[in-house]
């Protein structure tokens, strides 16, 4: 064996060594790990005190777009209703709910009061899921429990949040069930799209 | 109520167990009743209680909001006491005795949350929740006009006796003024969420649907403690390819 292909076979060992670290962790503490770095990522932007509102909006919304599955959560919302839309449809949604959402979000973090979050358990849950439990400390929300559902699929990535006992997935799903009983798929596109035009439209407003 | 504030903000969110979902009436038989009677209540939160608490809370400094908050949520602490030890709860039962005498004397009548500070966590129990874990089901979700303040049949029929343990209350009723504790409470409590509640009622997608499944869940969760959701309620996580 010749000098060079035994580093070379050394260098392959130790990648497979390293790819394998990872792995000898359980998946629910590799979940719990993605929600830690994702939670110090976040608290670490909206600490800056370099950043304006606007530029650590645009940063966090990066962050969420990369660890939430819009995806999965649309056809989760919307379940057996997912067949009624039709491809361009469930396309259209994906990023009507994923805007809906992420607005949301960045609404509130101009309330940001320095609170930190506490990553406290994590549980494997049904579908090879995870669930990690986080603690709220500091400021008016003291205390109020958020729990994320992740699913690993390229990567651990969100796919619900619980709020104080109350799930994400679980409300938009009655309510977009309740406009759909009404006016079909094409209502449901309808009223996210109206929704997030007229935020657009009071944000420009202000601006 | 600090808490209920957040999920009423962050979050976008309400219940359900899909299960109730399921059969056709689900946890909503008498929506055609409860429909209009929230729009009532809606209306009246819109155009007099919510311009009345943005009042308040522009009259008001923070911490007398803060302060008039915690002296209610302080008078719920006998309520949530009895309902521990009906549920077999000795340790929230503990620290909601700790929580009441410290309060109540530390704390200047409870306008301080000094239990807080020295770590003493917050329990709410109510008797709708007490009979919820003895087997109870929730029933049908129910309105009242013009009081919003339970949302299903076992808790609002669990309601006159939580009243019944409420200090403020039965002082009010000694004394003539029980209207006017209760509405400062609400007043001060609707002006604390001010932001989130009119943040919702603008972004909600479904209005009477996003309020009502957020109380039930709400209310569901807070019987079951936060346990282990029951497999009806993980079909939530099923994607139907």
């Amino acid at each position: 064996m010749t000098s060079r292909s035994s580093g070379w076979l050394f260098v392959l060992a130790l990648g497979l060594l390293l790819s394998a670290a990872p792995a000898v962790s359980a998946p629910a503490d590799e979940a719990r790990a993605v929600m830690e770095k994702t939670a110090a990522d976040v608290l670490a932007i909206l600490g800056d005190k370099s950043l304006v509102l606007q530029a650590k909006r645009d940063r966090i919304q990066a962050i969420a777009y990369e660890r939430f599955d819009f995806l999965t959560m649309s056809k989760l919302v919307l379940k057996r209703d997912w067949k009624k839309f039709d491809a361009a449809q469930q396309q259209k949604f994906v990023v009507e709910f994923r805007e809906h959402l992420s607005a949301r979000y960045g609404e509130n973090l101009g309330r940001y009061e320095n609170e930190q979050v506490e990553v406290t358990s994590q549980h494997t849950e049904t579908n090879d899921d995870v669930s990690v439990k986080t603690v709220i400390r500091g400021g008016q929300y003291d205390g109020t429990p958020v729990d994320y559902r992740l699913r690993r699929g390229s990567g651990w990535q969100v796919i619900d949040v619980v709020i104080e006992n109350v799930s994400l997935v679980s409300s938009f799903r009655t309510q977009f069930a309740d406009v759909l009983a009404k006016s079909g798929p094409a209502g449901v596109l309808k009223k996210l799209e109206e929704r997030n035009a007229a935020r657009a439209a009071a944000k420009a407003k202000g601006a | 109520m600090k808490t209920k504030g957040l999920w009423l903000g962050l979050a976008f969110g309400g219940l359900l167990l899909s299960s109730a979902c399921s059969t056709a009436a689900g946890p909503d038989p008498w929506r055609g009743y409860n429909e209009p009677v929230f729009g009532f209540n809606d209306g009246l939160d819109r155009y007099v209680l919510g311009p009345v608490a943005r009042g308040w809370d522009w009259l008001a400094p923070g911490f007398v909001l803060t302060g008039v908050d915690n002296f209610f949520r302080n008078l719920d602490v006998p309520r949530t006491l009895v309902n521990d030890l009906l549920q077999a709860k000795p340790v929230p039962a503990a620290q909601d005795l700790g929580r009441f005498v410290v309060n109540s004397s530390v704390g200047v009548v409870g306008l301080l949350d000094v239990a807080s500070w020295i770590g003493i966590p917050e329990n709410r129990e109510d008797l709708g929740q007490t009979l919820g874990r003895w087997g109870v089901p929730a029933g049908p979700y129910a309105q009242l006009p013009v009081l919003p303040f339970r949302c299903t049949a076992r808790d609002w029929l669990a309601y006159p006796v939580d009243l019944a343990m409420d200090p403020a209350f039965v002082a009010g009723f000694i004394f003539q003024y029980v209207y006017g504790a209760g509405v400062a409470d609400v007043v001060n409590r609707r002006a604390i969420n001010d932001e989130q509640i009119e943040e919702n009622r603008r972004e909600a997608i479904e209005w009477y649907v996003f309020v009502r499944d957020a109380c039930l869940q709400d209310r569901e969760g807070d019987v079951q403690d936060g346990a282990e959701p029951t497999p009806e309620e993980e079909d939530l996580y099923d994607v139907e390819e």
